[in-house]
């Protein structure tokens, strides 16, 4: 990328001096990768630097790109060519390189990052395209068809010509441009993991590059061998994004132009001609589903990871909305340590100011209120911590804390509806591995609705009990039974599904999320009515040992 | 003249205390129960000048008791404190939100001494 203005000069300089150097062996590339008898090159390298380098560059900065490389081009050439062809090739290929970018900054909505299938046919249309358009001007093209170029006729110079740089811009521009735009960063962020699976993917293609093209041509009998290059190429394209499936496509192209030029692979067995049209659509046919399957397998992550998003923006939604379900029951809960505050303070206040105050008995009453100012606190610290939207983070879990935690939010609801819990929450059942605010919703949603479901039922029956236990193979369960309604007759599944209520209140999100959230952690959340009155919610979440 | 007696009825452990301390400070004598039916024992042994009670009790509402107690003809001075925010079922009663100031509580309690 062009370097910021805050950067030196330079800076600037060296960055065009860079670009003047790839152009220059680029150039030299081209002129020396090509079969006898031929003036023009397999792969035409330089005009991909160029798009890729005004397609790094702001519209600007062109002018300054164009220069270098003009001058490049012909100190590169000149030994070798006239000066009136250099030229012609070089205001030829800024035509061809700025029209293309032109047409993507148009309709490619850059930056390119191949990463959507529209960008990659764009980008593929547009470079074979405009290469087959501006490859009729180009001087061989044009001698040829007035004759000039004894060794073609112009339809076979033009097709060359075309194929010649379409290759190059769709093989090479990717790569810089990619690597322009990110540096070594991604390969900074991998994991070990991902290294690991890099690496392997490199052997495998180097393996299969070297198998095909660098052995003798007797591989030529074997067609259906040339298929091998796909697996580790389509490993590359799921799973190193368009970056990695470019690299792997570039570096597969090296492979084969190397052997292929060394007489070695399956392409050699044909005439030159033959030889380079084989290699410029092999690489054509490998290139654009490659790339296509990278950008699919992206959107597709990308997708993915958008909803997962909104499903943590829905699951912190909804925790606000119990929380405000809860809010009457958290005011009376602040209420009462706010009360005995209070009332201690003016007592030792009074007490002070009648004469009648000693010491011991206002040391116990400043040690109550210190003690109701905690209490008082950690009910605000529990309410923050639930309501507060974070990142989720898993860790093993105690179960029966996430349980207590639940039972401490609703314990002012479960007084006043008069459900009296009977918890068996043995500390020994293992942890699960989890995220502690989300199983807390969980469970503080299947309490309120328990609490909720027993409305009908006369007082002294409202009895909530939570047994939490180990099940005999590696799972831990929690259940949860009330003594209210029960679940609707033939459609207890039915409560899971979205905005589905039997509250006059409420969205009918809680069960659904509860759902969601217990699938997310690997478990299972269900529901069955009981023998007797009211129903028994069931999770079930995997032990950490 | 003996100190008037107050009857403080709340589950809240620590308010309970708070609030005897409080009535206590202001030369009070308390009882300091925990449920109504805490006071309803209670009143065989000494009948309270006035009974500060919590709206929500464990056993039962602050204000059924009250009605249960005027039905067997107890009438007691009953002050209602509550951390609820629906005081409007209560008209009859002197209703005092939660937390309570010293002054308004002392002033509720006094002036059903006073007209006793």
């Amino acid at each position: 990328m062009w370097p910021p203005l805050s950067q030196n000069r330079v800076s600037r300089i060296g960055w065009l001096a860079v670009l003047a150097l790839g152009y220059y062996v680029a150039v030299r590339l081209g002129l020396s990768f090509r079969f006898q008898n031929s003036i023009i090159g397999v792969v035409w390298i330089a005009n991909a630097v160029l798009l890729a380098a005004l397609l790094l560059t702001p519209v600007a900065r062109w002018p300054w790109v164009l220069a270098v490389t003009a001058v490049t081009h012909l100190a590169a050439m000149l030994p070798d060519a006239a000066l009136w062809r250099a030229l012609w090739q070089i205001g030829i290929n800024a035509a061809l390189t700025t029209t293309t970018a032109l047409a993507l900054r148009r309709f490619a909505d850059l930056p390119l990052t191949l990463a959507t299938r529209r960008q990659v046919l764009v980008y593929t249309v547009a470079s074979f395209a405009l290469a087959a358009i501006f490859a009729l001007g180009t001087p061989v093209v044009v001698r040829s068809a007035l004759g000039l170029e004894p060794s073609y006729t112009h339809a076979v110079a033009w097709l060359r010509v075309a194929l010649s740089n379409g290759a190059a811009l769709l093989l090479v521009t990717p790569v810089i441009v990619l690597w322009g735009q990110h540096g070594l960063t991604p390969l900074e962020r991998l994991t070990p993991r991902a290294m690991l699976e890099g690496g392997a993917i490199v052997v495998c293609l180097l393996t299969v590059g070297f198998v095909l093209f660098g052995t003798g041509s007797e591989i030529a009998r074997f067609p259906a061998l040339l298929m091998l290059i796909f697996p580790p190429l389509l490993w590359a394209a799921v799973r190193l994004g368009p970056l990695g499936a470019s690299t792997a496509l570039l570096g597969i192209a090296a492979v084969s132009a190397w052997g292929t030029a060394g007489q070695l692979g399956p392409f050699v067995a044909f005439s030159d001609a033959t030889k380079v049209l084989s290699l410029q659509l092999f690489w054509i046919t490998m290139s654009t589903p490659i790339l296509l399957m990278a950008a699919v397998i992206r959107e597709r992550e990308q997708a993915e990871s958008s909803l997962l998003t909104l499903r943590q923006h829905l699951t912190h939604a909804t925790r606000v909305a119990t929380a405000g379900e809860l809010s009457g029951a958290l005011a009376h809960e602040l209420r009462q340590p706010l009360t005995a505050i209070l009332a201690n303070a003016q007592a030792a206040r009074t007490l002070l100011d009648t004469g009648s105050a000693d010491a011991g008995e206002l040391r116990i009453i400043l040690d109550d209120i210190a003690l109701q100012d905690r209490y008082a606190a950690d009910v605000i610290t529990r309410l923050r911590a639930f309501v507060q939207e974070r990142e989720p983070h898993f860790e093993p879990i105690a179960l029966d804390v996430v349980v207590r935690d639940a039972l401490a939010l609703t314990k002012v609801l479960l007084d006043r509806i008069g459900v009296s819990v009977d918890a068996d929450l043995p500390p020994d059942v293992p942890r699960v591995w989890g995220d502690s605010v989300q199983l807390v919703q969980v469970v503080l949603n299947l309490i309120l609705n328990a609490c909720e479901s027993m409305y009908h039922t006369p007082a002294p029956e409202r009895r909530l009990r939570v047994e939490l236990a180990r099940n005999d193979t590696h799972f831990v369960e929690l259940a949860i039974a009330d003594r209210g309604d029960g679940l609707p007759l033939g459609a207890q599944d039915k409560v899971f599904e979205p905005f589905f209520t039997t509250k006059e209140t409420g969205l009918g999100l809680g069960l659904a999320i509860g759902r969601s959230i217990v699938t997310a952690h690997g478990g299972r959340l269900w529901g069955e009515n009981n023998e007797g009155r009211g129903a028994t919610f069931r999770v079930l979440l995997r032990a950490t040992a | 003249m003996t100190s008037p007696y107050v009857a403080i009825v709340e589950d809240d452990d620590s308010v309970r205390v708070a609030l005897g301390r409080l009535c206590r400070a202001y030369g009070m004598s308390t009882r300091e129960l925990a449920t109504a039916h805490e006071l309803v024992d209670s009143l065989a042994e000494r009948r309270p000048d006035c009974v500060v009670l919590d709206l929500q009790l464990p056993d039962c509402d602050g204000l059924d008791a009250d009605e249960w107690l005027r039905e067997r003809g107890i009438a007691l001075p009953v002050v209602i404190i509550t951390g609820r925010d629906d005081t409007k079922r209560s008209s009859e009663h002197v209703v005092l939100p939660k937390p309570v100031d010293d002054s308004t509580l002392i002033a509720a309690i006094r002036n059903f001494l006073d007209r006793g």
